[in-house]
């Protein structure tokens, strides 16, 4: 059945089932992906997936079903299935198909045909001078752990019986290379990576030379003494952080009782430094987009502002429960998930001074360029995280020696009232689903760094 | 077969072998198609009432061709012969070579059930399921007024699998998956803690029992309250004694990854070269077996049609062998070991972890207690990480407690405890009696799998733990 058909017949039935409102969200994707290991493609996937999520309310309470068929009898079952489920329901929170009030959506072209201007045997070509010229950089450059590439098309439509019906094509692609340092039996490895939809902007020189730099600076990497230090969280690191705690952030999350933020709007609860955007129409950001996962239209908003707590982040049904009239942050990870809040390009604004500066600005301290475990090793709940790390000394506003082998530990929540700098240096990470977090270099009065 | 619902076929065995047929008019050596079908429900409950209930079908299939070393993947969800024949077609552009003469016969054999499930979920009323949850919500929410708030998930999935290659290989196999998570949020002033429990099997409804899941309720309360009003988790090298159970990530971690053929087959693993050497104390075995029945990381068939085993990969800490897949095997030049995993039909499939322990030793968890001057003991062990390359892994303590002189004298907050992975093994030196096994979701290149992680009670000599100063 084609796209048009199937959401025709879902929703006309839906409503003849007894739904008072529903909902058909359909994502197609198409993905390719490349693996090189000693100049032979090692993998080689193609990929065509497609999937149809309904949502509908029956007084109120809301059920899901989904599929991966997408047949006529497949859809009847998605509708009874999703009635049993709305059956279940007995919380009393108002559940909201979003009605279209002559919303205006801003353009954001997310599809590049530049893209494919490589072909698939280029891209190849590309992998392989990518595996040799890291080999080339230096003799220390025992192995590559990955080296891929990777595109997608994705298409997502999305209609309801209350007047939304969008539409919204995509592409992205990426190229990822992990190697393996070596020198007198100390291994050590890092990666880079490149994404985006404009090949154009590709400089594959560029990409490896960090990685492979990043892989040499940890070498004779040392573990140091447990204490409390000045930290200078390197920008990828700090917008992992920011990351891991923004579920936080989020109006469902404060309204159930989940988050510490709860009853703090209009408070101070960070340094006056700090300033965190969420904005879903950023230039050049992949997951930029006009409407969120529930169809409402999408817009920049302030969340903390010189460290009071302004905003947070609203669907349609938490912000009619709160009473506000902002809502464009409705979270729906893929048609096999609900719709629930989750931040867009969310970031911190940028400072005045560079990473150089920030380092010079510090006596004694350290810097930490990596996070790992951050599954893991905190509780966005409580804000405590306790993490494996790298990085170096600083010592005489100097970066010195590199450190690994250390955890830094501390509060989320205290952490941002101790933010005494922020750089110039805005980064944004690999984007991860719906979110993409950013942020520029950050210095932390004091953290724990536990080791020897 | 792989049957629908609605009773119907998915796809016909003369189907299949066409499929495999054309993937390999390119000159390809192998071809192998993965027919995947799943049910799946889940329902949320938080603040006492049931909030969100979802249900819905995955259907796939996922091709591989191997030639040489290499391997082309394809997946799709459809089935109609057209666009199977396309795939096939498209996918085996990749290769340019002459094509192989063979014959395809598939010939179905039979997989032995390792894993009985008396109750499939999809039989049980929603109202059971909201039962439980419900219990375990009060339970967990009344255990103490500093409680403020639970939610509890459930899970049941029915997956059903066929896996046919062209070697003739032909098999089909059913795996019933059910979960309960309670988390339970205690609250004071501006402070949060959590605790986490759960109970999760490869097994039908009959794993539930009104008493286990009020007890687990209340641990998650116990947990999430005495972490509230316990010190920060101190900082340094210390000896970490660790709870036996889902204790078991350290081994999962600091080693488990790196014995699996995907990182040792290209020698990025610290391992790779090690068979036969000490890599861990006398005191360790240790072993994956995706035989034993109902663990939630059991299988009864692994994704490439083989039969698990029990592997022993290290004996008396010394490296005896790896989990091996066919294509790694093939780079190594070893045979399958039964631990082709997959998270779906949407990967292809790579060597994993199954159920993988720690064995028994002779210690009792008292002793160890008894025989710390000063450590952390680590009761409950959320998640970690690892990068094989180098041996570095993470794994974070959820509920600690301080020993000194040999007594646990007070809680505290959770910490990373970080370490390399040969290092850490050598410096076990106590290994208790009592093997117990936690579940939990491991993430690699072929996506996420259900496993188990397990061990008796263990103390390390030395380990960096991650508190605050």
């Amino acid at each position: 059945m084609e796209n048009k058909n199937l959401i025709d017949y879902v929703l006309e039935q839906a409503l003849e089932k007894g739904f008072d409102d529903g909902e058909v969200y359909i994502a197609r994707t198409k993905n390719l992906s490349l693996k090189l290991f000693e100049s032979e493609i090692d993998t080689y996937t193609i990929a065509d997936n497609v999937g149809l999520s309904f949502r509908g309310t029956i007084n109120q309470k809301i059920g899901y079903a989904y599929t991966e068929r997408l047949d006529q009898g497949s859809m009847d079952q998605v509708i009874e299935h999703a009635k049993e489920n709305a059956r279940s329901i007995d919380s009393d929170d108002q559940e909201i198909i979003l009605e279209n009030r002559d919303y205006e959506y801003k353009t954001i072209n997310n599809y590049c045909e530049n893209l494919y201007h490589l072909g698939t045997r280029e891209k190849i070509e590309l992998l392989k001078a990518i595996e040799k010229y890291a080999f080339s950089l230096d003799e220390r450059v025992k192995s590559i752990n990955y080296n891929q590439y990777g595109e997608t098309i994705s298409e997502i439509q999305l209609v309801n019986s209350k007047g939304i019906d969008l539409y919204e094509k995509s592409n992205v692609g990426y190229f990822y290379i992990s190697v393996i340092v070596e020198r007198n039996e100390d291994i050590q490895s890092a990666s880079h990576y490149f994404y985006g939809n404009d090949l154009g902007d590709f400089n594959y020189k560029e990409m490896t030379e960090i990685a492979v730099n990043k892989a040499l600076n940890l070498l004779d990497a040392r573990s140091i003494e447990s204490k409390n230090v000045t930290t200078l969280i390197k920008n990828e690191a700090f917008a992992s952080l920011i990351g891991a705690f923004s579920s936080n952030f989020s109006a469902e999350n404060i309204q159930k009782g989940s988050s510490l933020l709860q009853g703090k709007l209009g408070e101070t609860i960070a340094s006056e430094q700090l300033t965190v955007l969420d904005n879903p129409l950023l230039d050049h950001q992949i997951i930029s987009r006009s409407f969120d996962g529930e169809g409402a239209p999408t817009r920049c908003k302030k969340i903390i502002d010189n460290g009071i707590l302004t905003q947070v982040l609203h669907n349609k049904k938490t912000a009619t429960k709160a009473g506000v009239e902002d809502f464009g942050n409705a979270g729906r990870h893929s048609y096999k998930s609900k719709v629930d809040v989750a931040p867009s390009n969310f970031y911190v604004e940028k400072g005045e001074q560079t990473y150089e500066q920030l380092i010079e600005s510090i006596d004694e301290g350290i810097i930490i360029t990596d996070v790992q475990g951050l599954h893991a090793g905190l509780d966005a709940i409580s804000g405590d995280f306790s993490l494996a790390a790298k990085g170096f000394l600083i010592n005489d506003g100097q970066r010195k020696q590199p450190v690994n082998q250390i955890t830094v530990s501390g509060n989320f929540y205290e952490m941002i009232k101790d933010i005494i700098a922020i750089g110039s240096d805005l980064q944004f990470k690999l984007p991860g689903g719906q979110s993409c977090f950013g942020s520029p270099s950050v210095v932390i009065d004091q953290l724990t760094i536990s080791g020897k | 077969m792989v049957v629908d619902d609605r009773g119907e076929f998915m796809i016909t065995k003369d189907l299949i072998t066409e499929v495999l047929e054309q993937s390999l008019t390119t000159g390809g050596d192998f071809s192998e198609l993965y027919i995947e079908y799943k049910n799946k429900l889940t329902m949320k409950l938080i603040g006492g009432a049931i909030e969100e209930s979802l249900s819905g079908t995955d259907y796939g299939i996922g091709l591989r061709i191997i030639h040489g070393l290499n391997s082309i993947y394809a997946y799709t969800n459809k089935n109609d012969r057209d666009s199977l024949l396309a795939l096939a077609t498209e996918a085996s552009q990749a290769i340019t070579k002459k094509k192989k003469d063979f014959q395809i016969d598939l010939r179905e054999t039979l997989v032995k059930n390792n894993n009985v499930i008396e109750k499939n979920p999809k039989t049980i009323d929603s109202e059971e399921k909201i039962h439980l949850m419900k219990l375990a919500y009060q339970e967990a929410k009344e255990y103490d007024e500093l409680i403020s708030q639970v939610k509890v998930n459930y899970m049941d999935q029915h997956k059903k699998i066929t896996i046919a290659n062209s070697e003739g290989l032909y098999k089909t196999d059913e795996q019933t998956f059910t979960s309960l998570n309670i988390q339970s949020i205690a609250k004071k002033e501006n402070e949060m803690q959590v605790g986490r429990t759960k109970i999760a099997a490869y097994q039908g409804f009959e794993l539930y029992h009104d008493q286990e899941v009020i007890e687990k309720a209340r641990e998650a309360s116990e947990i999430a309250k005495k972490m509230l009003l316990a010190d920060p988790c101190p900082s340094g090298k210390m000896p970490v004694i660790i709870d036996n159970g889902f204790g078991g990530v350290i081994f999962h971690e600091a080693c488990g990854h790196g014995l699996e053929a995907t990182s040792v087959a290209k020698g990025n693993s610290v391992f790779a070269d090690k068979v036969g050497q000490r890599v861990a104390s006398e005191l360790v075995t240790a072993i994956d077996d995706g035989t034993r029945s109902n663990l939630w990381g059991s299988i009864n068939v692994d994704d490439e049609g083989t039969p698990p085993q029990k592997n022993v990969l290290i004996e008396k800490g010394i490296l005896k062998g790896f989990m091996v897949d066919r294509l790694n095997g093939k780079r190594m030049n070893q045979p399958s070991t039964g631990s082709a995993r997959r998270q779906s039909y949407q990967y292809p499939p790579t060597s994993r972890m199954t159920n993988t322990y720690i064995a028994p030793g002779e210690s009792t968890k008292q002793e160890i207690i008894e025989a710390t001057d000063y450590g952390l003991y680590a009761k409950k062990m959320g998640g970690g990480s690892v990068n094989p390359a180098t041996g570095e892994f993470n794994f974070a303590v959820m509920e600690g407690y301080i020993v000194k002189d040999g007594k646990i004298i007070k809680p505290v907050r959770g910490a990373s405890l970080i370490g390399k992975g040969i290092d850490v093994l050598k410096k076990i030196d106590k290994v208790g009696n009592n093997l117990a096994f936690g579940q939990g979701m491991c993430g690699s290149i072929s996506g996420s799998v259900p496993v188990t992680v397990g061990q008796p009670t263990i103390r390390v000599k030395e380990m960096t733990v991650g508190g605050v100063k």
